[in-house]
């Protein structure tokens, strides 16, 4: 409640009501522009204006989620370079909306509170083309984004962008809000005791409870389990967003013994438990995101608690396909090993980012 | 607040609905849970927690608490693969759960009501991505030994669609093996050890067990099963389907195309009852012994068993004779409004019934339901209570005295006897029917058993049809005329 009343302050203190600019006049075109809740996403990937147009965005965030809204000239790679700067903001990041400087700024939006609209007024770049557009706050980058077109013919230029767009059909969507999901399943391509992971802040990952590591990541919507709910079930469900390579495959080694599954705690972040020669290893599972060469990626947080080791822990990762980084342990030249002793295992974190 | 999944508690008042099932014996009544629109409940397993919190899990791999007296629904797990069964230690009220990969415990460790951690207890079993190799149970015995049972793979390429889990079919049959153990039943330990138990399941998805540590499973027709089944779970036994030897230790590596089939009918023990396809049971779920000590009627020591197809509930006698158990299978109930593949004892005697009509078609075609059904505490409906081999033939047991001239009339009963034909193939035509009165009837003296002489054969089925006319005094008709004895063996 503190840090409501907090909040409240500060953006009545600190900002002006949205209204147009003076001057502005009434705008050509009005767009009202939603958010999907629990999904992290726009309601509309694609809007489309004429060239030079006075235009009204209509920001409507139904989620409980703070967003914001920001219109970038340029490519996906500018439209990430604005949205790791927002990252670097800091204590500065709430006053200035997570929208930071940059060149490539064309409009940006105040922070919608959650269940609150605000406005963005703006005037379409004279210079036909797509703008990428995208919500700066923490996590959501990866997901909240769009394209708006400049066009002298919007009609047609929305329609193309609605057909290059790939369409998330899923049957039966399980939709990431506030906790994590877990959700057992068959998934293509993947192994029979596999559980998928949808954590809050688009990033998703598939744990195979057989060989006890992480097989995969994916950014975006969570998972359909309609394939599975339909007739006899037992067909796969689908990953609904972008795939991202974790590297590390049979990461964890002590010892030359198989790992047993021993289960799952759901209070707060999912943490896997299974023993390994002897050792018990507790795996607690988080949303990691940084700038990989200068790139914004989103990666994952693996902390770990190995407790009853016989001798030097080991942990593989492919360093052609992420960035690994480590909190205790020593790294071997090309970095794919880590080794770490008994002691050094009893608590350590490996930060895995992929470079793809 | 925000609407969680893991608080949904919609305020719904229990809403019982009364249903009127065409056969339904007199004193019986059965009530339809309105479920609210939120919840997909396809029925996997039940259990009470206590007196009023009868716990579900789903096909959807979900387990709800459902609150039977004031009709609150709260969700207590989530995200399992596929939950087909649940127990729930009565001393220490800890959950356990059966899913497609594991046995789970699960555990509400900071007591909010939900379960925040998920044990696993073991996943000795092998499971492939085909839809088929479901898990089932498990049950408890006294020694605190869980039991469950492990479907065949889905392996004929022709139907399974892919040729990759075309593994140990055998004389060409459908279902096979794709993975470790499918086909067996098999034992937890207490100390969490995984023991292969017995061997040539099918289609194994309902496993109960009487007070006597006897475990029995249900079978549904199909490859090398002649119709639907109930078999007696005993250590090393093969039930019938042999794509299971595949991991049996002594035909490791052998070719068991080369077994013939002669051999394999010779080396399995018969189910304990035959439930005759498509005239009783299509795919039966799990048999629940009433134990209610006669809060649910005169079936007290039965079997209560629901069928997913013909969403009827039948009732199951067993009866050791040469020291195996075989007896009697009659319809109870029908039809409910959607298949019952799971059933549970209430605290206060009540059956009630967890269902799904998904993926197969059920009578009454709804997609998933509960109902429960009730006695009303008096009243004694005509009907046939069981029927039990004697060394000349039968004994028709009814619940009330029935009429003295019409029972001691041979005309009255029907009899045919017929044998199925135990083959590779889909199910089994009746084989070598021979229809038959009985040479003699007597009446006990309270006229509620009719003596009845047959000439007996071992390994024969008998149907019985009953006639209209065998009443009780009051004039009340027998609801269920028709009831199957599976004769394996005969008394010496």
């Amino acid at each position: 409640m503190r840090s409501a009343i907090f909040l409240t302050f500060l953006f009545t203190a600190g900002l002006a009501v949205a209204k147009p600019p003076a001057g502005f006049g009434t705008p050509d075109i009005e767009i009202t522009l939603g958010t999907k809740h629990g999904q992290m996403r726009f309601d509309k990937e694609a809007l489309a204006v004429p060239p030079g147009a006075k235009v009204k965005i209509l920001l409507k965030n139904t989620c409980e989620m703070l967003h914001n809204w920001v219109l970038v000239k340029g490519g996906t790679a500018d439209r990430d370079r604005v949205s790791g700067k927002a990252l670097q903001l800091g204590a500065q990041s709430m006053v200035k909306h997570f929208v930071p400087e940059d060149p490539a700024i064309v409009a940006s939006s105040q922070i919608a509170m959650p269940g609150k609209d605000v406005e963005v007024y703006f005037v379409a770049p004279k210079e036909e083309g797509d703008y990428p557009y995208v919500c700066t706050l923490p996590g959501h980058a990866f997901t909240m984004v769009g394209v708006m077109a400049v066009s002298k013919n919007p009609q047609q230029a929305l329609n193309r962008l609605n057909k290059a767009r790939p369409q998330v059909r899923a049957q039966q969507a399980l939709l990431v809000t506030d906790k994590p999901l877990l959700q057992r399943a068959f998934v293509q391509n993947s192994p029979a005791r596999s559980i998928c992971v949808g954590l809050p802040g688009g990033v998703n990952y598939l744990f195979d409870a057989e060989a006890c590591t992480v097989q995969y990541g994916w950014t975006g919507a969570f998972l359909d389990v309609g394939p599975d709910r339909k007739g006899r079930g037992g067909r796969h469900c689908k990953i609904l967003g972008q795939r991202f390579e974790v590297g590390a495959r049979g990461a964890l080694k002590v010892g030359d013994a198989k790992p047993v599954f021993q289960g799952y705690s759901r209070l707060g972040a999912p943490a896997f438990y299974y023993s390994m020669g002897g050792a018990s290893v507790k795996q607690t599972i988080t949303l990691h995101a940084g700038l990989a060469d200068g790139a914004l990626k989103r990666g994952l947080q693996y902390a770990f608690k190995v407790n009853g080791a016989e001798g030097l822990v080991e942990f593989r990762v492919d360093p052609a396909r992420v960035v690994a980084e480590a909190s205790a342990g020593k790294w071997n030249g090309d970095k794919s090993l880590l080794t770490l002793s008994a002691k050094e295992a009893a608590e350590f974190n490996v930060t895995i980012l992929p470079k793809n | 607040m925000k609407p969680t999944r893991f608080i949904f508690a919609s305020l719904v008042l229990a809403a019982f609905v009364q249903a009127a099932p065409s056969r339904l014996p007199a004193g019986y009544a059965v009530d339809t849970v309105d479920i609210p629109k939120e919840i997909t409940l396809g029925v996997g397993g039940m259990a009470f927690l206590d007196e009023t919190t009868l716990l579900i899990c789903t096909r959807e791999g979900e387990v709800w608490k459902f609150n039977t007296g004031n009709g609150k629904w709260s969700l207590f797990a989530d995200g399992l693969h596929e939950s087909l069964g649940l127990w729930v230690n009565p001393k220490n009220k800890v959950v356990y759960v059966m899913q497609r990969p594991e046995l789970t415990k699960l555990v509400d460790s900071n007591k909010d009501g939900v379960a925040d951690q998920y044990q696993t207890v073991n996943a000795g079993w092998g499971l492939t991505d085909n839809y088929h190799e479901y898990s089932f149970g498990p049950v408890r015995d006294s020694k605190g030994n869980f039991y469950g049972t492990l479907n065949t793979s889905l392996s004929w390429p022709g139907w399974a669609g892919s040729a990759k889990w075309d593994k140990a079919r055998v004389h060409d049959s459908k279902m096979g093996r794709a993975a470790k153990y499918r086909g067996w039943s098999f034992q937890i330990t207490p100390d969490g050890k995984f023991v292969p138990f017995s061997l040539g399941m099918r289609s194994p998805a309902g496993i109960g067990i009487s007070k006597d540590d006897d475990i029995f499973y249900t079978d549904n027709q199909g490859d090398w099963n002649e119709t639907s089944t109930l078999h007696h779970v005993v250590k090393d036994r093969f039930h019938g389907h042999p794509s299971s030897y595949y991991d049996h230790p002594k035909y490791i590596g052998k070719d068991l195309n080369k077994i013939s089939i002669e051999e394999y009918r010779k080396m399995r023990a018969r189910p304990a009852v035959f439930i005759p396809h498509g005239e009783l049971a299509n795919s039966p779920g799990e048999p629940v012994f009433d134990y209610t000590g006669g809060k649910f009627g005169p079936f007290n020591g039965q079997i209560i068993l629901g069928d997913q197809t013909k969403s009827n509930l039948m009732r199951l006698h067993v009866e050791k004779v040469g020291g195996e158990f075989q007896g009697m299978a009659i319809n109870f109930i029908s039809p409910l409004q959607t298949g019952c593949i799971r059933g549970v004892f209430g605290p206060d005697g009540s059956f009630w019934v967890g269902q799904t009509g998904r993926g197969w078609g059920s009578v009454g075609g709804k997609q998933f339901g509960l109902q429960r059904v009730r006695w009303d505490g008096k009243t004694t409906p005509m009907a046939i209570h069981h029927i039990s081999l004697t060394k000349t033939g039968f004994d028709v047991h009814f619940t009330l005295p029935v009429d003295a001239a019409a029972g001691v009339d041979v005309a009255n009963y029907d009899i045919l006897e017929y044998e199925y034909r135990y083959r590779p193939q889909y199910g089994s035509p009746k084989e070598k029917q021979k229809k038959m009165k009985p040479t003699a009837v007597k009446l006990s003296a309270d006229r509620k058993v009719a003596h009845l002489t047959v000439p007996l054969n071992a390994e024969k089925i008998y149907q019985f049809n009953l006639n209209q006319n065998l009443r009780a005094t009051s004039g009340a008709e027998i609801v269920n005329r028709v009831a199957w004895y599976t004769a394996n063996r005969l008394h010496k």
